[in-house]
């Protein structure tokens, strides 16, 4: 009984070192120096905004979004910017809202230590039967951790494949040719889901619906390109 | 194949041609004009040579040759008209005349019957005794450098089919230097079927921008050959110093034709004339790769001394200059500076010219753009954009900006400064800190607008950042922290339930193979009992005893021996003495009598059952 508890907490110090060794991995390959952050992308957003460069503007906006969704302030310059181009202000679901409580890094070292916790009750319930209660109560909330974290990811998922028109009054092609017959237009700083790309072009879907090949120029995604 | 077919009949025909225009050439005495201007010229110069024929046939016009004199064709037109049913027509061909020496050159007239034309060449005054380097008079043709354009040797093809040549206007330059140059292509009409593709550089020591979207398209006369010349602009630059040559080359499919007589005929001109051959020979195509005569230049490294630290590598001649989008503003209210960079040189080269952290201001991430004022690139504007945001009130001052390049001219380094810019800032109204969404600044140096409600405040910016946009639990490297976790945890429940089957099945086993045992020992033992057989009874006895006592004990019942009895239970045991006399009755063969294994039974018996208790 005693060695196995002392595996188990070997293994649960072995695995916090691990996950602090990365995490300063992680912190050392950003470097103090070139990065983003959400701060930044805020001011030169509001720069853009200012200079009169919508596409822009919305462009930085939706990326420090990434970086810090809960900040209120960029979703309200966001949608000032939007209204005020007369584009519709995005919608967002109550599931989105919900799992939007911090911000996507955040989450995931929380659903790390879901995992370590949930794993460990896990195994330490077969050895202390007497404490099973309480160590299920730990694997569930580690379990409460990962999904929330899940779930977060497939809510931001359409928003790390969205693109940004930067160009005044884009045209959507029926075809990836700028001769081919125009479908509909695309209004600066109106987002888009990117598809296929060929030769120049990108298949976008406007949030009507609608679909059409954009000169790839005219946009700016959302998540650049590494 | 079909061409050879009737030979003698294509042979006749071609004769009978020949025939007919020798007689109307006969018959068409052509006059031929000839005019030179000016006529007096300095070297390096250029003079004019036109010679138009009128009447007779449109035979190509030969330029005369004249020893230190060079002939240039640069156009040709041709006029036909009909007056009355009479026909007449009349051809023009223009030369630049160039002189490589100075004196009085005769130029023999087409016309034998006319004077010869008088070209009086000066010398120079600043170069006498030839032209002055970088003052060739072929400069007129080659556009940026309008004033020094040197051509590498023309060589053409051994079949006269086509050439390309590479025209500079200098051949010493500086690492990074951009060069305008011409690239022209001449191609026989008739025989160069197609160009298979664009001129190429053939050195990897330059590199070549993107040549001129369309060729200029002239007429020229080589050897008597009239060729097709497509010229191509663009912008040499040299990566590395050292003395370099290069060549150009252009893929050409070219038409090669069986010649119809041999070599040495009277009529040899007539019958390998492009035309001719078109018409009646055999035609075969070939691809070949048509090479200029190498060029060499003298790179030079930019020099260390006196580089100052703001030298981004451009090379060429700029001017700078600045404004701003306007002289008052509101605290909290952006304002666009622009930085205008003209001239000709690299502009690729010319960046961060802006402005980054300053005083009372705040600045943001410029953006740029270039507009070309020729076809290649070569002059032009750079324009420099940068929103800024006075950030306190009173008169606020934007420092100038120094931008520095290399002039190959002066073979040093310069710099370009821009005045200080003043902008006068009034407080931004109480509750708003940092100006609300404003329209495009205007550039005309109109008040920027005033403050507007909408745009929250900036933020201060902090230390951290993130190397990648992209949420840390969808990078790879993130992603093999929970796998890991997963594998380890993974390993931690097989292990503890390998452990947990092992433990439970060796309970099990001790525990299924006690009672079984004990049982059957037990009936033999009662068996030997009533047969008088004490070996067998008392040896019964004790493996009944190790497995009751194993259990007990939790070991194994082999490991139960004599003196692990006689150390737990003493040695006055019952227990011991079954031990003892098991060994005994074994080997010593002692007989017991029956009544005594019948008490030795009970007592066996009750042990067994006291342990199972």
């Amino acid at each position: 009984m005693a060695r196995t508890g002392s595996a188990l907490l070997a293994g649960c110090l072995i695995a916090l070192a691990l996950c602090g060794g990365a995490r300063a991995a992680t912190a050392a390959g950003d470097g103090p120096t070139a990065g983003y952050s959400a701060s930044a992308l805020y001011n030169q957003a509001n720069a853009d905004a200012r200079a009169g460069k919508p596409g822009l503007a919305v462009l930085n906006y939706e990326r420090a979004l990434l970086l810090a969704p809960t900040d209120t302030d960029i979703r309200a310059n966001l949608a000032f910017v939007r209204t005020s181009l007369s584009l519709p202000a995005e919608s967002e679901s109550w599931f989105g809202r919900l799992v939007r409580v911090a911000s996507p890094d955040t989450l995931a070292w929380t659903a790390l230590a879901g995992l370590l916790a949930a794993g460990v009750s896990l195994l330490a319930g077969r050895r202390y039967p007497s404490r099973r209660f309480a160590l299920r109560s730990v694997a569930a909330l580690g379990i409460a951790a990962i999904l929330l974290t899940l779930c977060n990811a497939v809510t931001a998922w359409p928003s790390l494949h969205k693109a940004v028109v930067i160009a005044h009054g884009t045209a959507a092609h029926v075809a990836p040719a700028g001769n081919a017959a125009t479908l509909f237009s695309v209004p600066e700083a109106e987002t888009v889901a990117m598809g296929a790309e060929h030769q120049g072009f990108v298949l976008v879907q406007a949030r009507d619906g609608r679909t059409g090949w954009v000169p790839l120029a005219d946009l700016a995604p959302v998540l650049p390109n590494s | 194949m079909t061409a050879y077919r009737c030979p003698r009949i294509r042979i006749v025909a071609a004769v009978a041609l020949v025939g007919i225009f020798a007689v109307w050439g006969a018959v068409a005495e052509p006059t031929v004009a000839e005019r030179i201007d000016p006529t007096e010229i300095t070297l390096g110069e250029i003079a004019r040579l036109t010679i138009t024929i009128e009447g007779g046939n449109s035979s190509p016009v030969t330029p005369p040759v004249v020893p230190g004199l060079e002939f240039i064709a640069i156009g040709q037109s041709q006029q036909i008209q009909s007056i009355n049913g009479v026909t007449s027509s009349s051809l023009s061909v223009t030369y630049q005349v160039i002189a490589q020496e100075a004196g009085i050159f005769t130029i023999p007239s087409l016309a034998h019957s006319s004077q010869p034309l008088v070209l009086r060449v000066n010398p120079s005054s600043n170069a006498p005794g030839g032209a002055a380097p970088g003052n060739n008079p072929r400069t007129a043709n080659l556009p940026p450098p309008a004033a020094g354009a040197q051509s590498s040797g023309t060589r053409v093809t051994p079949e006269n089919s086509a050439f390309i040549r590479l025209r500079v206007s200098k051949n010493e330059l500086y690492v990074g230097e951009s060069l305008p140059v011409e690239i022209q292509v001449g191609m026989r009409e008739g025989v160069v079927a197609s160009m298979n593709g664009l001129p190429s550089l053939n050195g990897d020591a330059f590199t070549l921008s993107k040549l001129s979207a369309h060729p200029d398209r002239t007429e020229e006369q080589i050897d008597g050959k009239p060729f097709t010349v497509l010229t191509w602009h663009s912008i040499l630059s040299a990566v590395k110093p050292g003395q370099l040559s290069l060549t150009m080359q252009s893929p050409l499919t070219v038409r090669m034709r069986a010649q119809l007589r041999t070599p040495g005929g009277a009529m040899d001109d007539f019958f390998n004339d492009p035309f001719f051959q078109n018409y009646f020979g055999a035609a075969t195509e070939r691809e070949i790769t048509v090479a200029s005569a190498p060029t060499t230049f003298s790179v030079l490294a930019l020099p260390a001394e006196g580089r100052p630290g703001n030298f981004s590598g451009a090379v060429g001649t700029f001017q700078v200059s600045s404004e701003l989008s306007g002289v008052k503003t509101v605290a909290g209210d952006p304002l666009t500076l622009r930085v205008h960079v003209t001239g000709a040189g690299n502009f690729d080269r010319i960046n961060d010219v802006m402005l980054t952290d300053i005083d009372h201001w705040k600045t943001y991430q410029s953006t740029s753009s270039f507009k070309a004022s020729d076809d290649i690139g070569f002059r032009g504007e750079k324009t420099f954009e940068q929103p800024v945001i006075a950030a306190d009130a009173g008169t606020q001052t934007l420092p100038g900006l120094t931008f520095s390049y290399f002039d190959p001219k002066t073979r040093r380094y310069e710099s370009a400064k821009t005045e200080p810019l003043s902008v006068a800032v009034s407080p931004a109204p109480a509750g708003n800190a940092v100006a609300s969404m404003s329209q495009p600044a205007p550039s005309d140096g109109a008040t920027a607008p005033g403050p507007q409600p909408g745009l929250r405040a900036d933020h201060a910016e902090s230390g951290s950042t993130a190397s990648t946009l992209r949420p840390l639990y969808l990078q790879p490297r993130f992603l093999a922290l929970p796998g890991g976790l997963l594998c380890a945890l993974g390993g931690a429940w097989l292990w503890l339930r390998r452990a947990d089957r092992r433990a439970r099945s060796t309970l099990d086993s001790s525990k299924r193979a006690a009672p079984e045992t004990t049982e059957a020992l037990v009936g033999r033992m009662q068996a030997a009992s009533a047969a008088g057989d004490a070996a067998v009874f008392f040896d019964s006895a004790r493996s009944a005893l190790q497995r009751s006592l194993a259990a007990r004990w939790h070991v194994q019942p082999d490991q139960i021996t004599l003196a692990d009895v006689e150390a737990r239970l003493g040695g006055e045991s019952d227990v011991r003495r079954v031990f003892a006399l098991a060994d005994e009755t074994k080997y010593s063969g002692r007989s017991i009598e029956t009544g005594e294994l019948k008490r030795w039974q009970q007592i066996v018996l009750r042990q067994l059952s006291g342990a199972a208790a």
